[in-house]
């Protein structure tokens, strides 16, 4: 049981804000996001001293290194998401909390079972469990058309990648007749045609929900119109867990045979780097400018697992935490700056040094650690992961890399500059309410230390990323 | 030979049916083709000895989930853009020997079935057996999970699609009303208890 | 018997035809059901796998995968509700937002 703890106390919170939604009466009803909060928090803690336990369920269900590391990304990316949208105003989100933290909890426990997932039945419904709850989401301000319409073009990209992923999942049973990964990764060596095909196909299924070059269409649109909070949190966990299904999946026990991969994941991570950096030049919307931005990252990410060795697996992990920090970060300073100048656009930013220095100050950390400046964590992650594609010896994918990051800097460097060149609109400070400032504080601080002391985190995410291979 | 046509005649329905739903103007229309292509793929179940999930196919896809889409089609599109004058009837009237047609395939498979031999699976009682044993042992995990994405789902469409906010927003009036509060036919009783 | 690849032939003209719709038509409720039958494609080539092996396993993933369509329709289905609910008395097939 000790292995499923987690879970289980996912499901137990969920079920508990049900019925704290149940009975809450009146206009203000943030007790239960409250309730929520603390409970991701104390998961969070307990989710720390937990250790490996044997696999459960027939090898279905795993709960190694590579699981916990996840799991507890995911628990404290989403306990900073839930305290950046305690705050939120707008009667919606006072009168709906609680159907608001139900959804998030129920796509958490996704992700949580998603990341031990070693069986394709197990895979296909954490996936979906975290998927579908995210459609609702997007759409959670439902009076406003460019949400409800963001929601529908969300909703119908992320089903058409389910039907493919079932599709590719039947060519992989049918391949392997078994719905064990471990009997997929054996069967991989023969270079079974359908089995390969089902794979890719399974592969397109989860390009969409990383957002992956060709399958990106939804990014922008979706982060635009949805609540703020929320897509800081939809554009780093969701992704993550992602990436650990693509571990699972495409590298575990296969052995010599993952070098079948490579192709496949430079490609993407070409296209996607080249295609995400240069459309978020033109940008004047902040969360337009992020949501490419994030497609570009995804790019970096796969360059790490186009390695498809240990030590890119790891930098691919520990990118994903810098990434979880940075990004969430930026979207929720995007979120004060909007609260206070009603406007997401970047002119909102002008002079905000002057205005708010620490603010400006947070959210220059962000853009530094986004763009790969030394000794924010953005940095470490970006150098890991090309150290890791040239020791696998793919020196143009590192020098591509390396040139759009100079692209990157530039948008960033944008940003940077309307806040501490540009003359302020305002002389008055940006209000910034305190659960948000605690947010933007906890990914300020996690930028900070990843950059000056990534060294743990690195050990930590080579130990379980070493048994995969 | 017996089955072997059946197969050809039923899969020739699935792909007209699923052809017209792609290919026509008409939304309830692309409906229904969806159900037959669905009863095809269900007849084909049965062909293949998977009892268990003939039946769910009938129940959970033609019988909750299709009745679903044309519910929401018929109460979202107003009349006009959705069914022209003309096409409608000959449709309708297209559609009826479509359905005789499965119909009778259903048939011909049942008395083929027990002509032919046994597939090489399980017999089919141990089939529904069988299955049900494993979503309670192997896949036990999973099937609690969909019992919580049902439940997340149900949640989520209550936020969507519920009209009222509170009482402090007027009712729509007009025929708008009658779309409200038609559009959730499973919504109301549990709105109720969750506001 | 039917030999296995009759079932898949099948399966994959379905599938394909699904994706074909998803992409050629515009009306939102069209392209959903074009998704739907492009996921029973998947289920028919899931079960039409799985009778070789005699193990039920194959079905139980059609199972799910079922399960899972019905959570899905349900919220498209809401979404689509709620998107009309803002603009009123529009036809879904006039919606600016589905450029790709």
């Amino acid at each position: 049981m000790i292995a499923f703890a987690l879970e289980i106390g996912v499901g137990a919170l969920m079920l508990l804000v049900f019925i704290a939604t149940l009975v809450a009466r009146g206009d203000d009803r943030r007790w239960v996001g409250w309730l929520a909060a603390a409970g991701t928090l104390a998961l969070t803690l307990l989710a720390l001293p937990l250790s490996p336990a044997p696999a459960q369920l027939g090898g279905a269900f795993v709960q190694d290194g590579l699981a916990l590391f996840a799991k507890r990304l995911f628990l404290a990316a989403t306990f900073i998401g839930l305290l950046g949208g305690l705050s939120l105003p707008g009667r919606p989100f006072l009168r709906r909390a609680g159907e608001y933290h139900i959804l998030v909890l129920a796509s958490l426990l996704g992700m949580l079972v998603l990341a031990s997932a070693r069986d394709l039945v197990l895979l296909f419904v954490a996936f979906e469990l975290m998927s579908i709850p995210l459609y609702i989401l997007a759409g959670f301000a439902k009076r406003e058309a460019g949400a409800v319409e963001a929601a529908l073009k969300f909703f119908l990209v992320g089903s058409v990648s389910s039907a493919v992923m079932a599709y590719g999942l039947s060519f992989v049973y049918g391949a392997v007749r078994t719905t064990s990964l471990a009997g997929v990764a054996k069967a991989m060596p023969d270079g079974d045609g359908l089995l390969i095909l089902g794979l890719l196909a399974v592969f397109g299924g989860f390009g969409f929900k990383i957002a992956a070059f060709p399958f990106h269409m939804w990014v922008p649109d979706t982060y635009e119109a949805a609540p703020t909070p929320f897509v800081a949190w939809l554009s780093v966990t969701p992704k993550a867990a992602g990436f650990v299904a693509l571990f699972r999946v495409y590298f575990e026990g296969m052995g010599t045979a993952v070098s079948f991969w490579v192709p496949v994941a430079a490609g993407l991570a070409t296209l996607t780097i080249v295609a995400g950096n240069l459309m978020a030049l033109p940008q004047q919307n902040a969360k337009r400018l992020l949501a490419y931005s994030g497609i570009a990252h995804i790019g970096y990410m796969l360059v790490g697992f186009a390695a498809t060795s240990a030590s890119g697996t790891a930098m691919v992990l520990f990118y994903l935490v810098a990434y979880v920090f940075g990004n969430m970060g930026a979207f929720l300073v995007v979120e004060a700056v909007a609260r206070s100048e009603g406007s997401e656009h970047l002119a909102a930013f002008r002079g905000l040094a002057q205005r708010s220095p620490l603010l400006a100050l947070a959210m220059l950390l962000f853009l530094l650690s986004l763009g790969g400046i030394p000794f924010v964590a953005g940095f470490w992650a970006k150098l890991y992961v090309f150290w890791a594609a040239a020791t696998a010896g793919l020196y143009w994918l590192v020098l591509l890399g390396a040139l759009l990051t100079v692209v990157a800097l530039f948008y960033y460097l944008i940003v940077a500059k309307r806040m501490y060149i540009e003359a302020p609109p305002a002389t008055t400070r940006v209000p910034l309410e305190p659960m948000l400032a605690l947010a933007v504080l906890l990914c300020a601080l996690g930028v900070v230390i990843l950059g000056v002391y990534p060294k743990p985190l690195v050990m930590a995410a080579l130990r379980v990323a070493a048994p995969l291979f | 030979m017996m089955a072997r046509a059946a197969f050809l005649v039923i899969a020739g329905i699935a792909v007209a049916a699923a052809l017209a739903l792609v290919l026509r103007r008409n939304t309830v229309h692309g409906a229904l083709f969806l159900v037959v292509n669905l009863g095809c793929v269900a007849a084909l179940y049965l062909m293949l000895g998977a009892i268990f999930l003939a039946a769910a196919q009938i129940i959970v896809y033609a019988g909750a989930i299709m009745v679903l889409f044309v519910f929401a089609i018929m109460v979202l599109i107003p009349g006009k853009e959705e069914t022209g004058p003309d096409p409608r009837r000959t449709w309708r009237l297209l559609a009826a020997p479509l359905g005789g047609a499965l119909l009778l395939e259903l048939i011909l498979l049942v008395v083929g079935r027990t002509a032919a031999p046994a597939p090489t699976g399980a017999a089919p009682s141990d089939n529904v057996a069988a299955i049900g044993r494993l979503l309670f042992t192997d896949y036990l995990l999973p099937f609690e999970l969909t019992s919580v994405l049902l439940l997340a789902a149900m949640v989520g469409v209550l936020l969507l699609a519920r009209s009222r906010e509170g009482s402090a927003e007027p009712q729509g009036a007009g025929p708008e009303a009658s779309v409200r509060g038609s559009a959730k036919p499973q919504g109301s009783e549990p709105e109720a208890s969750l506001r | 018997m039917i030999p296995e690849s009759w079932y898949l032939a099948l399966s994959a003209v379905l599938f394909t035809i699904g994706v074909v719709g998803v992409v050629i038509r515009r009306n939102p409720l069209v392209i959903f059901m074009s998704i739907e039958l492009a996921l029973n494609a998947a289920n028919l080539a899931l079960v039409a796998f799985g009778q070789r092996t005699g193990s039920p396993d194959g079905q139980a993933l059609v199972f799910f995968v079922m399960a899972v369509a019905a959570a899905e329709v349900a919220v498209g289905l809401a979404i689509i509700v709620a998107i009309f609910r803002v603009r009123q008395r529009l036809s879904v097939d006039e919606l600016s937002m589905m450029r790709w």
